[in-house]
């Protein structure tokens, strides 16, 4: 009698939920899914007369231009690499920040800094280059004029020479976006129900023993979650980051140039339809490939934390 | 369950694309009953772009409506956004009818994308191709036609732009030299050297444009050695005068030698160590006074006074090389109808009159007279007192470079009317390639176009701006061309060529 | 801590104080932190323009207000069903959901779909429904929050006092997820007040524009004017091309909004954060 009623109940809470999630699908449906259709025009050699349904089919040619050179090599490591360095210490320094802030007493100063850090993320990467540029110019950027000529150091010309920019970029893009994963991950924190921490007390840990054996553990399920997004979209860039802020240096492309500037720069002088389709569908699969591994992987080691 | 659904949504909606893609045209009645037909007609601007644009519409549509039944609509962008919004059109099928590029002609051909306009010029645009043999010579069309078919018509204006030198002149006579003094490049360093000395902190050269930085010297090595591109940027594929033997610009010794002397000239500090990556082009620098020169190609003899207007210098020009005339030289601006229209004959008659007729090209450029401009004599004209570009309802007047006939647009006061007539005695009196009127189809080898492109852009701002040293970088920048597939290119290149050169 | 304040804030200062310098001290000296010759022509020129900058201002309040809240409601509505443990197919809309991070057909079918289909071109609704209004990563954060912050006791007693899901949903759910509804809200409003993409595609009315479209499209004209295919386009006549002070000028304005009100959304973000403690 009583299963009867928590079976009823059952399909009926299910019914319920569903429909709320019916608004968000539809929109999805609209915003997403239709339009994936468009996702042919990559394997299609557009002809406009024939118009985008009645053009040839094109296999894979559209795709050539992605793999033809040792350009394609590296513009694929470097998105990876950048990619990897991004998420690793990207992760480690929000989650640093996020614990200051959670521990900050002054509301104040909690305020201010929240602000202060969030800022960045704020100002296009138009900006964020000619501010890059600030420092960096060779005659009159900060740097050369009044760090390394007072010191007596040989001032640089960092547009021209490739090695700095690993870390002038890992650099910019941390500013830049820090702030606003630490947000993310400071929201998870407040979530933490306070009686860990009083229970930790209670067995003797001091502040530090306290993040590492009840902050860290409990925001697990947060990191998996943003790490998991990354590594799908580990083919793709922030096109501002590698194209703005080099100031499209050619001497720089060997540092800085990834599978979305190439794909740009091949295809500013023809605008082709099909080949930046093919590009965007090609960084979408591999990411898509990399996700399903990764959620496999954490689906055995931490069930309750995969994606899906 | 889900996917069913999913299915027929996605049904549902392709059915209803492809009705709505058959979308109506709609059409007006005139005067006399008979169907008028809409032209889209879709043009850059870089003044002010009102709102509002029925009451230019409406002038112009009162008169093109008795002579050619015909209403046009304008579409008005701005440069940053005019081709995608073009380009977006036609790939989604909206109506589009007119419209012009830069650059892109020959990509519009490969992707058929456009209209072929031998028969509508021979009933509808007499006017055109009369205006177009008085003001260039019958030959210009060559340069948009592909395969026989025409495919679109240049904007008609002087086409001759000699690399000219562009200097502050006060600073040039207070360095006791003259204009005369300036024939070629090499008596530039002497110049420049007192530039050095006498006047520290101003850089005595730089690049003409920034992203990419370009100090013109590609253009200038073009003209001195006749050099026919043969339609594209990439300089892989060009024929040295009437050879008729398709090489890469990049191996020839001139080049070298070109990067050599770039390379001395930044070396001795008359160019400033980023001018490679810097985001400020030299004109304004000469502005602020911390530059002296630059280099570029000008057409007339008046861009000395324009540029001094600008700069608020008082700024000289010299010609230092004859210009030479190549397919490209001409076919920059082009006007085009796309291969989606749907009025045809309308679209034709109505370029016909943008390009011939006075009242409605000069409308399209200054809008409507006594509010938007105000006629001085039978050439120029002038902002309402009071106003200026920047006030009046609207104003196209920056965008004389591309539309219709030189000859035919008022000149704002103060401009020299003769200086048209020279552009245009130019445009018959200068050489003309051997090959004018060769297009390069690039769609077979787009994917190595793509590679050289990039290649291209490591390379050359540094090439060119001296900030590398030629004789170790240009090896590897042939070499990088190379491995991007610039053989197969060139041999395409001269494949089309010597099967052009045949059928001519 | 205080230092790291500073680095973040330092490169705005150099903007700020770029926007007020005078130009050619700008082009001689490069960027600054002091100023030796202050000017305000980069406002007067923005100044000049007030009027499209105030109504600028007014449309990108009303599409990030309107867009926000409505991608809030969106967001949790999608995201709760996903959160419960014992709902059948939190799975397949989690893959759902992701599924549309990774993919995209692209601008072009988007746009057929919503300026054919739709109609929305040159519209309020062209800046607030594509792309913006329910992003994927959103409703996965939510959805993770109430996996883990949000205790499941809370919400089987709810079922046993005989409350519907909306119930539960409304009453328990919403308060309860005051910290990372904030969170998102904040994101949410930060996309729509920055975006300028919708309008570039959707929009040519300059009554539909918003304020970073509107210096997006004056910025990019100017560095279109400044390479090689702008110069060569104009044709005779002066242009008055702002400067590098100016472009600093309209990034400060484009910020200058988010400055002023920022301290105020934190006040709601600390008191949800502070509350839930």
């Amino acid at each position: 009698m009583f299963k009867k009623i928590r079976l009823q109940s059952r399909s009926k809470a299910t019914f319920s939920l569903f429909l709320l999630a019916v608004p968000g699908l539809i929109y999805l449906l609209i915003n997403n899914y239709l339009p994936m259709f468009g996702v042919f025009i990559a394997f299609k050699d557009i002809d406009y007369v024939k118009g985008l349904f009645g053009s040839d089919w094109s296999g894979f040619k559209n795709f050539e231009f992605l793999f033809r050179t040792n350009d394609a090599w590296i513009m694929t490591r470097n998105t990876i690499l950048y990619n990897l360095a991004f998420i690793f210490i990207g992760t480690i320094v929000a989650i640093i920040i996020a614990i200051f802030l959670y521990e900050l007493k002054n509301k104040l100063a909690t305020k201010l800094f929240q602000s202060s850090i969030l800022f960045p993320n704020l100002v296009s990467m138009v900006i964020v280059s000619y501010l890059v540029y600030a420092f960096l110019a060779s005659d009159s950027g900060l740097i050369n004029l009044s760090i390394l000529r007072s010191l007596g150091i040989e001032e640089i010309n960092w547009y021209a020479e490739s090695k700095y920019w690993p870390y002038i970029l890992t650099v910019t893009y941390l500013w830049k976006t820090a702030g606003y994963t630490s947000i993310v991950y400071f929201a998870f924190i407040a979530g933490i129900d306070k009686s860990y921490y009083e229970a930790a007390k209670i067995d003797g840990a001091g502040k530090l023993r306290q993040i590492f054996s009840v902050t860290l553990p409990l925001l697990k399920p947060a990191v998996i979650l943003m790490v998991l997004l990354a590594v799908g979209r580990i083919f793709n860039s922030d096109f501002g980051l590698f194209y703005q802020v080099p100031l499209n240096s050619g001497a720089l492309y060997s540092t800085t140039q990834t599978i979305d500037t190439y794909v740009y720069r091949a295809l500013m002088q023809m605008n082709d339809i099909g080949m930046s389709a093919a590009a965007g569908f090609y960084q979408s699969v591999v990411g898509l490939v990399l996700v399903l591994i990764a959620n496999k992987l954490v689906k055995r080691a931490d069930p309750d934390n995969a994606l899906f | 369950m889900k996917k069913v659904k999913l299915l027929t949504s996605i049904l549902l909606v392709l059915a209803l694309l492809t009705l709505s893609a058959c979308g109506s045209d709609g059409n007006g009645e005139s005067t006399n009953g008979e169907k008028v037909e809409k032209v889209v007609f879709a043009y850059l601007s870089f003044n002010n772009i009102p709102e509002d644009l029925t009451d230019i519409e409406e002038a112009i549509n009162k008169v093109t409506r008795e002579k050619i039944n015909v209403e046009v609509d304008l579409k008005i962008y701005g440069p940053a956004e005019y081709e995608q919004r073009v380009n977006l059109a036609m790939q989604t099928g909206e109506k589009m009818d007119l419209f012009t590029t830069y650059g892109g002609f020959s990509s519009y051909v490969s992707r058929n994308q456009l209209y072929a306009l031998n028969d509508l010029l021979e009933q509808y645009g007499q006017d055109t191709l009369n205006i177009l043999e008085q003001d260039f010579g019958s030959d210009i069309l060559n340069a948009t036609t592909m395969n026989g078919n025409i495919y679109g018509i240049p904007v008609n204006k002087g086409f001759a732009l000699p690399t000219t030198f562009v200097y502050d002149a006060d600073v040039l006579a207070e360095l006791g030299f003259n204009a005369d003094d300036i024939d070629s490049l090499e008596d530039l360093p002497a110049i420049f050297e007192a530039v050095k000395k006498n006047k520290p902190g101003v850089v005595p050269f730089g690049p003409i444009n920034v992203n990419p930085s370009d100090t013109y010297l590609m253009g200038w090595l073009i003209d001195t050695l006749k050099i026919d591109t043969l339609t594209d940027q990439s300089g892989v594929g060009v024929v040295i005068g009437d050879s008729g033997k398709v090489v890469n610009l990049y191996e020839n010794e001139e080049f070298m030698n070109a990067a050599k002397m770039m390379r001395d000239w930044s070396e001795k500090g008359y160019l400033q160590k980023d001018a490679a990556t810097t985001t400020i082009p030299t004109s304004e620098m000469i502005a602020s006074g911390s530059a002296f020169s630059f280099m570029g190609g000008y057409s007339g003899m008046e861009a000395g006074a324009q540029l001094s207007a600008q700069m608020g210098k008082n700024i000289g020009t010299k010609r230092i090389t004859e210009e030479y005339f190549d397919t490209s030289s001409v076919n920059s601006v082009v006007w085009m109808m796309s291969s989606t229209t749907k009025v045809p004959e309308a679209a034709m008659k109505f370029l016909n009159l943008a390009f011939t007729d006075k009242f409605v090209l000069n409308t399209l450029l200054y809008g409507i007279e006594g509010r938007d401009y105000v006629v001085v004599d039978e050439h120029h004209v002038k902002f309402p007192d009071g106003k200026s570009a920047m006030d009046v309802p609207f104003t196209a007047q920056l965008s004389t470079g591309l539309l219709g006939s030189e000859s035919l647009q008022y000149q704002l006061e103060g401009m020299n009317r003769e200086d048209v007539e020279l552009k245009l005695r130019e445009n018959k009196e200068t050489a003309r390639s051997p090959y004018f009127g060769f297009i390069f189809d690039q769609d077979e080898v787009k994917t190595e176009m793509s590679a050289i492109n990039n290649v291209k852009n490591q390379y050359l701002p540094g090439l060119i701006t001296g900030a590398l040293d030629p004789e170790t970088t240009i090896p590897k920048f042939v070499k990088a061309l190379k491995d991007a597939g610039a053989d197969r290119v060139i041999k395409a290149k001269q494949e089309q060529l010597d099967q052009w050169l045949a059928q001519q | 801590m205080a230092l790291l304040s500073i680095v973040t804030i330092l490169p705005f200062i150099l903007m700020i104080v770029a926007s007020f310098t005078d130009e050619k001290d700008l082009i001689l000296n490069g960027y600054r932190f002091f100023i030796s010759n202050i000017s305000f022509d980069a406002y007067i020129y923005l100044i000049n323009q007030y009027e499209i900058i105030v109504r600028a201002y007014g449309v990108s309040i009303l599409v990030t207000v309107v867009g926000t809240v409505a991608s809030l409601v969106l967001t949790t509505m999608l995201a709760y069903p996903m959160s419960r443990r014992d709902f059948k197919y939190k799975n397949t809309l989690a893959f759902v959901v992701f599924f549309t991070m990774l993919f995209s057909g692209g601008i072009v079918p988007s746009y057929m779909l919503w300026s054919r289909v739709f109609g929305i071109t040159d519209s309020y609704l062209a800046l607030i429904l594509p792309n913006l209004l329910m992003p994927a990563f959103h409703v996965l954060l939510v959805r993770n929050y109430y996996q883990t912050s949000i205790p499941h006791d809370l919400i089987e007693s709810g079922q046993i006092d005989g409350a519907s899901e909306f119930k539960i949903f409304f009453r328990i759910m919403f308060p309860l997820s005051i910290p990372v509804v904030a969170t998102i809200g904040l994101f949410t409003a930060l996309a729509y007040w920055n975006d300028w993409i919708n309008a570039l595609y959707y929009i040519s009315s300059p009554k539909y524009f918003g304020i970073q479209n509107l210096l997006i499209r004056l910025m990019n004209n100017i560095q279109f004017l400044r390479s090689s295919e702008g110069s060569a386009l104009i044709g005779a006549g002066s242009v008055e091309l702002p400067s590098t002070a100016i472009r600093m000028a309209m990034g400060v304005a484009g910020l200058l909004p988010i400055l002023i009100l920022f301290p105020f959304t934190q006040k709601y973000l600390i008191k949800g954060v502070l509350s839930v403690r």
